[in-house]
């Protein structure tokens, strides 16, 4: 059974006179489980499409359903109630809330979810846990690092135990390293059984996902291969033409690199 | 449980913005001080004027004042007589009015005991000044019917004299001796030390004017407990026949008849006023229908030596308390006819002052008449004996309170009080006749009143009483209307309507300041509002509907506006303590329980409103344009 179902959406966003079609009739069906990534050039509408299935908005045309629920015509509250219960969002900019500290950030979608208080209190330290952060519990916001602070909006993703994960460009204001250490985080999130969606420029980083989607100018180019599948395939075809070693090298570098991120 | 974190967010928010915070409530402060300074000013003169009603008799009191006749009697205004006895006697027949009171003054007399003097006006009074003027005793006992009958040289004072000619504070000076112009007199009573009720409150160091609010509520001008008993009544000196006649007057009377010269009306007769009575002759009470004699002496007043029924009804009442109280020790003068009967004993009083009750505090007329009357006479030394007053019992700056007590005490000629007996006063100090009878107040040149005083029996019935009293007193006056009646009743009115306005007007303009308050909570809203769109989409984002940004910022709102009313409310505590330091005046501001409340419910109505617009732009943003938002 397909956790997110996106038939023929459609984003269309007006500017002034001129219509830009940001997503033009995307279908794709991601199960219950999966670890995805979206990829593909800048503009391409990935961030479009995470804001449509992440409820943050609505298709101009199609139908995105979540769950078996068709959010694609949903009033405001209820969209609001699939973003508190159903889906973690995790951005670029880790959008915490500055005047809370990393308890209270992480708090936030169970007051919103209106749990009573022993219960908030034991998910909300139970999450923090998970993303490695209790010593750092009442910090405010600036007084973490990058990486830190990405991984309190990661525990407050998934605080209220929500079935959907998504991430756009999660890694994307991180360093390298850094960026390893959270996508472990949803490696594990995924390991978990949720499904997880992400959103990433980094090839090597889609190279992790068992599955890759990739968009261009607004419209689905594979919802199997890759960027790096087709360079990798490149390599291939060139190696059997010239000499066979290099590719092992990189498929070797490239493991070696996936392997080192498993084991910091 | 959400409204909770709702309201803490609120504060939180506040308190992350401390200065921001003080100056967007700075509209909401002022608003709330100056509406409750308005409250409490007005509620200060609204006290200050009742007390002060209240202080002049109350509303019931109506006085009969001299005036000039219309044009129309001018050229036979002389045939009028003027205010004299006989229109308190005629006035007594009224079954309208409670009580009649005549006086007359005698002002700048030199009252002295030892080597003290004082220099106030002495009182000629009857038995019922004491219920007009809301009168109280504290030592002993009022004057009686018998001294007003023998014209007994007694002398009733007021706390102020007393303190004045006894040094020591809180004599007893009941059973002494003064003398006035040089007679000797006989003290037999002292009346109450009358205090107003915010000296009350210095007094009792009760300086929070929120304590103050309590305590001031008491005085209303109907909260006169009316008790019409026995004391109510008083006849005349030589059993002139004052017919104070009630219906409950029964045969009880017989036993009583023991007027000095029992002729004339028995005392079963008297109880039915209105039925004509055939006997009695001459001295049948009063009539006036029928009557056309414009001299109406004769026919209005009872003769010499017809009893008076009520009197004796009370003596008879009398002796039984006095026989139920196992009093005893009175002689038996009391129950020999004709013999000195009806000392009006303190136990009296005192049953008489019990029911008037918790009211009975401001109740008190002074000498004076009216207020223009008190205020002219405060002028003249003869009465200027208030900067003296009660040594013991005031406290803090004693220059403040002296000079609270020289602006306009309602209670300064009450308490300076020195009454004798009409009857008294007439034949020593008033009578052209040397050998002055009892009776001679009704004769002789000079038997005007000073001051003609009356209560009404019913506020109800107080048109019909005054045009009944008209009616009457142009009998006494031979058809000339040469008198007017002073009420309080427009003097009340006045302060009413004048009240409500400055109320309104005073109202309207706090009103206009705290809603500029809100204005500004609306502005810095706004603003603070764009500052946190990225706050606001983030909260949309992990799930907050429209209705929860809404409430938060609403929630913000209305905290802001409450915390500016309470601090508002301290600072219009502020205010008004200020105010009451520089309003020397009676009017002291007064911060009532009412007044607290509006001010902070309409100050939170103003954070609603101030919040409202706010919080529904920011729960109109999309969750994605506010993340967007830079
Ligand atoms: N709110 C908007 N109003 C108008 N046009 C928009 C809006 N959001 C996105 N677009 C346009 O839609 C297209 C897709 O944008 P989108 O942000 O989805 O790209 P992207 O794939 O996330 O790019 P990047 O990799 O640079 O983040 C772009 O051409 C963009 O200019
Ligand atoms: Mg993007």
């Amino acid at each position: 059974m397909a956790m997110i179902e996106v038939r023929d959406v459609r984003k269309i966003y007006t500017v002034g006179e001129q219509k830009i079609h940001a997503l033009a009739g995307v279908s794709l069906d991601i199960d219950k489980g999966e670890y995805v990534s979206i990829i593909g050039p800048s503009g391409s509408g990935k961030s479009t499409m995470m804001q449509l299935l992440g409820c943050l908005d609505t298709p101009t045309e199609g139908s995105i359903i979540l769950d078996g629920m068709d959010v694609s015509r949903a009033n405001s509250n209820t969209l609001s109630w699939v973003r508190n219960q159903k889906i973690g969002f995790v951005f670029q900019n880790f959008n915490l809330l500055a005047k809370l500290n990393v308890y209270e950030n992480v708090e936030l979608p169970l007051i919103y979810a209106n749990m009573p208080g022993r219960e908030r209190r034991k998910r909300t330290l139970e999450a923090i846990e998970a993303v490695g952060l209790m010593e750092r519990i009442n910090n405010r916001p600036n007084q973490l690092s990058g990486g830190q602070s990405q991984r309190v909006a990661i525990a407050r993703a998934l605080v209220n135990r929500p079935k959907i994960i998504l991430a756009d460009e999660p890694t994307g204001a991180l360093d390298t390293q850094t960026g390893e250490t959270i996508l472990q985080l949803f490696r594990e999130v995924s390991r978990r059984g949720n499904t997880v969606a992400l959103v990433t420029h980094d090839p090597d980083i889609a190279m992790e996902t068992p599955r890759r989607i990739e968009l261009r100018d607004g419209k689905l180019v594979s919802a199997q291969e890759s960027h790096y599948h087709r360079f990798k395939q490149a390599a291939q075809a060139e190696a059997a033409a010239e000499e066979p070693q290099p590719v092992s090298i990189v498929e070797q570098a490239l493991r070696g690199d996936m392997n080192n991120g498993g084991n910091p | 449980m959400r409204f909770l974190l709702g309201i803490f967010q609120g504060f939180k928010e506040i308190w992350a913005h401390k200065f921001r915070s003080i100056l967007t409530m700075l509209g909401i402060i002022l608003g709330v001080a100056s509406l409750m300074a308005m409250f409490a000013m007005t509620a200060g003169i609204a006290n200050g004027t009742r007390e002060f009603i209240v202080a002049i008799g109350g509303v019931e009191k109506v006085e009969v004042r001299d005036s000039e006749p219309p044009p129309s009697q001018e050229s036979i205004a002389e045939i009028s007589p003027g205010r004299t006895y006989q229109d308190a006697v005629a006035l007594r027949t009224s079954p309208l009015i409670a009580a009649v009171s005549p006086t007359v003054d005698l002002s700048g007399a030199r009252l002295t005991r030892l080597n003290m003097s004082s220099r106030p006006t002495i009182i000629g009074a009857e038995y019922p000044f004491l219920e007009v003027e809301n009168h109280e005793i504290e030592l002993g006992r009022f004057i009686s019917d018998m001294d007003m009958e023998m014209g007994n040289r007694v002398v009733v004072l007021g706390r102020n004299i007393v303190d004045e000619l006894w040094t020591e504070p809180n004599t007893d000076p009941v059973g002494q001796f003064v003398k006035i112009n040089g007679y000797t007199f006989k003290v037999v009573g002292v009346f109450k030390r009358y205090v107003r009720a915010r000296d009350e409150r210095m007094k009792n160091k009760a300086p929070s004017p929120l304590a103050m609010a309590a305590t001031n509520r008491g005085v209303t001008p109907s909260a006169q407990p009316i008790l019409r008993g026995p004391n109510d009544t008083a006849g005349l000196p030589g059993g002139s026949g004052i017919e104070r006649m009630q219906p409950t007057i029964s045969g009880a009377g017989a036993e009583g008849s023991t007027g000095s010269s029992g002729g004339g009306l028995g005392g079963q007769g008297g109880g039915q006023r209105r039925r004509p009575r055939g006997e009695g002759g001459p001295s049948g009470g009063p009539r006036f229908a029928g009557t056309n004699s414009p001299a109406g002496t004769n026919t209005i007043a009872g003769g010499p030596g017809s009893s008076d029924p009520a009197q004796a009804e009370r003596r008879a009442r009398w002796r039984q308390q006095r026989q139920q109280q196992g009093e005893g020790g009175q002689s038996g003068a009391g129950f020999t006819p004709g013999g000195p009967g009806l000392p009006p004993t303190a136990g009296q009083q005192g049953g008489a002052n019990r029911q008037r009750g918790p009211g009975g505090e401001g109740e008190q007329g002074g000498p004076g008449g009216s207020a223009r009357q008190r205020e002219m006479a405060g002028a003249t030394p003869t009465s200027t004996t208030t900067t003296t007053s009660g040594g013991g019992q005031r406290s803090g700056d004693p220059s403040r309170d002296a000079r609270r007590a020289n602006r306009g005490d309602p209670f300064r000629f009450k308490n300076t009080a020195v009454v004798i007996p009409l009857s008294t006063m007439q034949q020593i100090f008033k009578s052209v006749k040397p050998n002055a009878t009892n009776s001679s107040i009704n004769e002789g040149q000079d038997n005007k009143l000073t001051r003609l005083t009356a209560r009404v029996n019913s506020f109800e019935t107080f048109e019909d009483t005054l045009a009944q009293m008209r009616t009457i007193l142009l009998l006494t006056h031979r058809g000339i209307e040469d008198f007017t009646f002073d009420t309080r009743l427009e003097q009340f009115d006045r302060m009413e309507s004048s009240m409500a306005a400055v109320r309104m007007s005073g109202g309207i303009i706090a009103g206009i300041s705290l809603l500029v308050g809100g204005l500004g909570i609306t502005n810095i809203m706004l603003a603070s509002i764009s500052e946190r769109v990225r706050e606001i989409g983030i909260r949309r984002a992990v799930g907050a509907r429209g209705i929860d940004i809404f409430l938060q910022i609403l929630i913000e709102g209305i905290v802001l506006s409450f915390m500016g009313g309470l601090l508002g409310l301290a600072a219009g505590v502020g205010l008004v303590s200020f105010l009451e330091f520089i309003v020397t005046l009676d009017n002291a501001p007064v911060i009532e329980a009412s007044s607290i409340i509006v001010s902070l419910t309409y100050a939170i109505i103003v954070g609603i409103f101030a919040g409202f617009y706010p919080a529904y732009k920011a729960a109109q943003l999309s969750p994605l344009q506010a993340l967007r938002y830079e």
